[in-house]
């Protein structure tokens, strides 16, 4: 699992960070539909989930939700949320 | 000061950021030990209509290393709510508050005290009453009375607080960031002029305590008591950290708040972060754990304010501290200070007393709970001949600027290489005239309480100016 860097929390805390896209439980599910990082995150309904793509040619990108957190490479899903922020 | 607004980040974030820890036997419960942990520096006691308050949104804990691996066997959780009950007044207090629970008093916090152990968490408390700020005697006609009803018993013995005191810790803030010139001997500093009294920057402050009070068996690795301060387990490190979730995403009311909890503030001993950890590294040491610090043992070993004494206090081009601009040279390794502030200090170079936890490098506040806490009251502590004071944790009174000055300086070098002379002006450093404390720094004055949770009651909005004077 990746950390993240007290820096790049602050930037994060302070929505600066272009990366973030704070989705609602249905919302993910329907950008995650090749079910990947939701699966492994024990949200429930209501419960925001927050998806972060530090840099988005790494492919990588962090879901949080509760007090849990997986990073994936897939590089597709990064793909669809950068789509998907336009 | 002590560690308030001690790094570029966490000034900025006066809710999470740890001021003060204090960790001693209980003086008048000396079966027990009490942990103070202090936040929100610098509270102007007239700060309203929005008065100062713990975060909802932070997760405020004190840790317990008591088998020397520097990580915490055990934890104390303290989470808040704040709940506003009459919305529609700017008040703080619509009425006078007589009562934890009076309906005139409209923004209210709630604590709840959680322990883990080895993983394993005991809630301990919930829906625990803070007392109100301290608005003024109109607002509150008898604040003691209800700071009183706001320490609350805990099973197993212990008791806690969590609201508004008045600040303990004192320091001539003014003088120690103007290039180190302390005022009581400033005829001596390289910009000298004449001598003159101390300024006590923390006499017309607030700030917010949570403190717990248990059994010395509550800490100990197997509940045992200590009583031999020679044995291992007499010793805890103990410090404190801040914690905020990962992520916050703002909305127009009740942003949400999502992901794992980030440390974004830490203490142990008073001062390390603040004068030991250069700036550049200020932000990161207080996102790391304690067991983490052997990449800041290199600034202890050779401490920056070790170099400067000897350039800032000189007349006529002859420094005052010659031996230890003679040490500085040398380029030995300041092992006096890696005990006191990384190790503890192992039995041996002091009669009677250690508080040595691990040989590797960790900041914590280290306690010998099996030293009593004895009648010296003396601020200067360990190097003072009390042994009850810091570095064997830290008393409320205790004078640890000076104390840290002082041993900065090669106060107690000599441990480690008894061909070492301190400086004759080692015994002249303090920021107060007197050179070891300010009026009132003795239990039981108005800024002090002989009793838990023994920081003085808070300094009350109206008559502030009067009081601390």
């Amino acid at each position: 699992m990746a950390r993240l860097t007290r820096r790049g929390f602050l930037q994060t805390s302070a929505g600066a960070a272009t990366g973030v896209a704070a989705i609602s439980v249905p919302g993910l599910a329907m950008v995650l539909d090749h079910g990947s990082a939701a699966a492994d995150l024990p949200a429930s309904a209501g419960e925001p989930v927050v998806a972060y793509i530090r840099d988005a040619s790494t492919g990588e990108v962090t879901v949080m939700a509760g007090h849990n957190e997986v990073t994936q490479h897939d590089p597709e899903l990064v793909r669809r949320l950068l789509k998907a922020a336009k | 000061m002590s560690s308030h607004r001690e790094a570029p980040a966490i000034s900025k974030d006066p809710v999470a950021d740890s001021t003060d820890l204090y960790a001693f036997v209980s003086p008048d419960d000396p079966g027990s030990v009490t942990i103070i942990a202090n936040y929100v520096p610098l509270e102007g006691p007239a700060g309203g209509p929005n008065f100062y308050e713990f975060g909802d949104d932070v997760l405020y804990e004190i840790h317990i290393d008591n088998d020397g691996d520097n990580e915490a066997d055990i934890t104390y959780q303290f989470r808040f709510t704040t709940k506003q009950f009459v919305k529609d007044t700017f008040l703080y207090n619509n009425g006078q508050i007589l009562t934890l629970n009076d309906a005139h008093w409209n923004r209210r916090q709630f604590y709840s005290v959680t322990r883990v152990k080895n993983g394993d968490s005991d809630v301990l408390a919930s829906g625990l009453s803070c007392p109100p700020c301290n608005v003024g005697p109109r607002s509150i006609p008898n604040y003691s009375a209800l700071a009183d009803a706001a320490i609350h018993s805990l099973p197993g013995g212990g008791w806690v607080f969590a609201g508004q005191r008045r600040e303990g810790f004192f320091v001539d803030l003014g003088s120690v960031f103007d290039l180190l010139d302390l005022r009581p001997i400033q005829s001596l500093h390289l910009l000298g002029t004449p001598d003159s009294p101390g300024v006590d920057s923390g006499m017309e402050v607030n700030v917010h305590s949570i403190a717990i009070k248990v059994p010395k068996s509550a800490l100990t690795h197997d509940g045992s008591t200590p009583a031999d301060q020679a044995d291992p387990r007499s010793v805890v490190g103990v410090w404190t950290t801040a914690k905020r979730r990962r992520v916050r995403v703002r909305e127009e009311q009740d942003d949400t708040e999502t992901g794992p909890w980030m440390q974004v503030s830490r203490l142990g001993n008073p001062l390390f972060n603040e004068v030991i950890v250069p700036m550049g590294d200020k932000d990161r040491w207080n996102a790391l754990p304690p067991k983490a610090d052997d990449q800041f043992a290199k600034y202890v070993k050779h401490p920056e304010v070790a170099t400067l004494l000897p350039v800032l206090y000189q007349t006529g081009g002859v420094t005052h501290f010659p031996n230890l601009k003679t040490l500085n040279t040398s380029g030995a390794e300041r092992t006096d200070l890696v005990l006191i502030l990384l190790t503890g200090i192992p039995s041996g170079p002091i009669t009677g007393f250690q508080n040595h936890t691990s040989d590797k490098p960790a900041d914590l506040l280290r306690l010998n709970m099996a030293i009593s806490p004895g009648s010296l009251n003396n601020p200067l502590g360990v190097i003072g001949g009390d042994l009850a004071g810091f570095p064997n944790g830290r008393r409320v009174f205790d004078d640890v600027v000076a104390i840290e000055l002082r041993c900065i300086a090669g106060a107690v070098y000599k441990l480690i290489d008894n061909t070492f002379t301190p400086d004759a002006a080692i015994p002249a450093i303090s920021d107060f005239t007197g050179g070891t404390s300010v009026d009132g720094a003795v239990p039981g004055s108005g800024r002090y309480l002989s009793k838990f949770p023994y920081l003085g009651l808070p300094l009350d909005g109206f008559n502030v100016e009067s009081e601390a004077s």
